[in-house]
């Protein structure tokens, strides 16, 4: 298997003077192509400061990160947004739908970022629905959906268009633990269907039974790779 | 994301609401405010108009329609000799005082015409009314002008100078906003009122003192019946009219000669630049514009700061800003929109309301709508910059903060 995303010597300092804080401590990471990996650690660890880093969403303080062959921490605030949307898909722990569309129209949106319009876009939200088994909902608004049923569509959403990786930060944690479980389930599922890298948040240790690999980050710092 | 900017708008009806509502007050004070200055512009015009005639010929100290001096009645016969000159026929504008039932008097234009005649014609009268002039001592004004001059309908008689005249047809749509009372008469009956009238000095005339109560007295010392303030000319067909003024003008010395629409500028200019009414009306446009962007920008900012996870969201995902600021100007242009279909209703009517309480032309042409949108279109858009700033600021890491 290819890596997908390589992170070499990653620090990332919050602010300056006695204020700053060291969020990210010499980071190295190699993540596969299809992997399902599991980022765990205790809270203020520095997890969602990884991910955002990783995701060409927060400019590391020192260090590199490539995804496929492409530098994306050299990339221009611009450049790397178009990467994000050429490349990546999100699913977040507040779900971030948008309230005034339905469940149909938030992947429609997807869509229509990365370009598919129309008809082409219907058809493809639909099969997308069917695929995250919630597409008996889709005219439903996300003020009508339990937890677990916008989860659904945010995975949706998130595998519009076959990205690279897909992010998650947290995505059980609004979640009770079996629709949490059921959720990460089929977001492995479908990743894997489409050999999309999945790259998971998380405090709770129960799902990480649907990891390929776990790593650990304890004050900004990945402990060794854990074998599952 | 055509579908979100609506939606998002919609989302809340109440500040919609309050948003329409300021669009609206914005399109109707434009519209209404340019509709005035249209209608007060074309008004000025009224006179030149309700002519046909390719051509005016007049003195050369014409200032604008209603204020000339005398041209020797010869030149009308003179004019019909002119090369390119197919029919000819003679105008007279005075000002007179007419003195109505209970001694009322008003300051009047007098225009005097042949109602025989196919170059002029004041409004829409019938050929049978217009027949009714040639009877003595009679005349036609303006449906809208009645109460000023004390009058109740046909049949009504008042005094200009020793002469009682008697009205006998009513035209509507003629009477300039800002002018004296225009009355119409057949040439030999102008002639008899002004022989006879206290009428003004047209070289010192001032409209504007007349108005403040300053004695008119000065006999008209021009003996009217040897003069004229224009000759009327249709040109051949086919002629080239600029050919035929050159000609004219060579052939009446002491004369000018303008083209109908010369005629018009120089007097909607004339007026313009008298009352200083655009700088007015434009002043009252620019405050429903100010007051319009001031609710548009501050409902399009709260909607956006309302929504700013989703924009983040929308960031994170790989929107460019241009594809958020698309967003916010659709919204912008969506509100201009669906404001301005009641605004120019509500312009309309009060338009219908002016012109049926005061005789007053609001002009609400497409035109003057088209260009109301074109205004609030570019006013919404501009009011949306703060809005669109806020979301350019937006850090897309701010969705991973739960
Ligand atoms: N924008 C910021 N400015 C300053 N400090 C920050 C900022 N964001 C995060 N931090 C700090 O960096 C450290 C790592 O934060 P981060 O959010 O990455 O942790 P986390 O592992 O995701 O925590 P949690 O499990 O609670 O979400 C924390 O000490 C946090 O206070
Ligand atoms: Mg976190």
């Amino acid at each position: 298997m290819t890596t997908a995303m390589r992170a070499r010597g990653l620090h990332k300092v919050y602010g300056s003077g006695n204020a700053s804080v060291c969020a990210l401590q010499d980071v190295s990471l190699d993540v596969t192509g299809g992997e399902v990996l599991v980022l765990m650690g205790p809270s203020g660890s520095g997890k969602t400061t990884l991910l955002s880093v990783l995701a060409g969403i927060l400019t590391p303080t020192t260090g590199s990160v490539h995804v496929n062959d492409t530098e994306i921490t050299a990339l221009s605030r611009r450049d790397a947004a178009d990467f994000r949307r050429r490349h990546f898909g999100f699913v977040f722990q507040g779900f971030n739908l948008f309230g005034a569309l339905s469940a149909r129209e938030n992947v429609e949106l997807a869509l229509h970022l990365k370009g598919v319009r129309g008809a082409a876009a219907r058809d493809e939200s639909h099969r997308l629905l069917q695929s995250a088994g919630i597409d008996h909902r889709a005219g439903s608004h996300p003020r009508d959906l339990s937890g677990g049923e916008k989860q659904r569509v945010s995975i949706a959403r998130a595998l519009a268009c076959a990205p690279s990786v897909v992010f998650a930060d947290e995505p059980t944690a609004s979640l009770d633990s079996e629709s949490g479980h059921a959720v990460i389930a089929l977001l492995r599922a479908l990743a894997k269907e489409r050999g999309c890298t999945v790259f998971i948040v998380t405090h709770d240790s129960r799902i990480a039974d649907v990891a390929d690999r776990v790593v650990y980050l304890s004050d900004g710092s990945l402990a060794e790779p854990a074998a599952r | 994301m055509p579908s979100l900017a609506w939606k998002n708008l919609i989302e809340d009806r109440g500040r919609l609401a309050v948003a329409l509502a300021g669009i609206m007050f914005a399109v109707a004070l434009i519209a209404i405010q340019t509709g005035i200055y249209a209608g007060f512009v074309k008004s000025a015009g009224l006179l030149i108009d309700e002519s046909s005639a390719d051509i005016w010929v007049c003195a050369q100290d014409m200032r604008y329609v209603e204020l000339t001096l005398p041209i020797p009645y010869e030149d009308l016969d003179k004019a019909r000799h002119v090369a390119g000159v197919e029919s000819a026929e003679p105008m007279v504008v005075r000002t007179s005082a007419f003195k109505g039932p209970a001694h009322r008097l008003e300051l009047i234009r007098v225009v005097g015409f042949d109602p025989e005649g196919t170059l002029f014609r004041p409004g829409p009268v019938s050929d049978a009314d217009l027949h009714k002039l040639r009877a003595k001592n009679t005349f036609l004004v303006d449906r809208a002008n009645l109460s000023a001059m004390n009058l109740h309908g046909v049949g009504d008689t008042g005094e200009i100078g020793d002469t009682r005249l008697r009205l006998v047809a009513l035209t509507q749509g003629t009477q300039p906003i800002v002018s004296a009372t225009f009355i119409y008469t057949s040439l030999p009956n102008e002639r008899t009122y002004l022989q006879l009238g206290p009428t003004i000095d047209t070289k010192s005339f001032n409209p504007f003192a007349a108005f403040f109560g300053m004695p008119v007295g000065a006999f008209d010392a021009l003996g009217p019946d040897t003069s004229l303030s224009y000759v009327l000319i249709r040109a051949k067909p086919g002629a080239d009219i600029t050919t035929v003024q050159n000609a004219l003008k060579r052939a009446l010395p002491g004369t000018d000669a303008y083209t109908k629409t010369q005629m018009g500028d120089v007097t909607k200019t004339y007026w313009e630049k008298r009352t200083g009414i655009g700088f007015i009306l434009g002043l009252g446009a620019v405050v429903g514009i100010i007051v319009g962007m001031a609710v548009v920008g501050q409902i399009l900012y709260t909607s956006v700061s309302d929504h700013i996870r989703e924009y983040g969201t929308m960031k994170a995902m790989g929107a460019s800003d241009w594809t958020l600021h698309k967003i916010i100007i659709m919204q912008a242009v969506l509100m201009a929109v669906v404001g301005f279909l009641p605004g120019i209703l509500v312009s309309e009517w009060v338009a219908a309301f002016a012109m049926a309480q005061r005789g007053l032309l609001v002009l609400i042409t497409p035109a003057v709508a088209l260009q109301a949108l074109g205004i609030t279109v570019g006013m919404c858009v501009l009011s949306a910059v703060f809005a669109m700033q806020r979301v350019t600021r937006v850090d897309p890491a701010v969705v991973f903060k739960a």
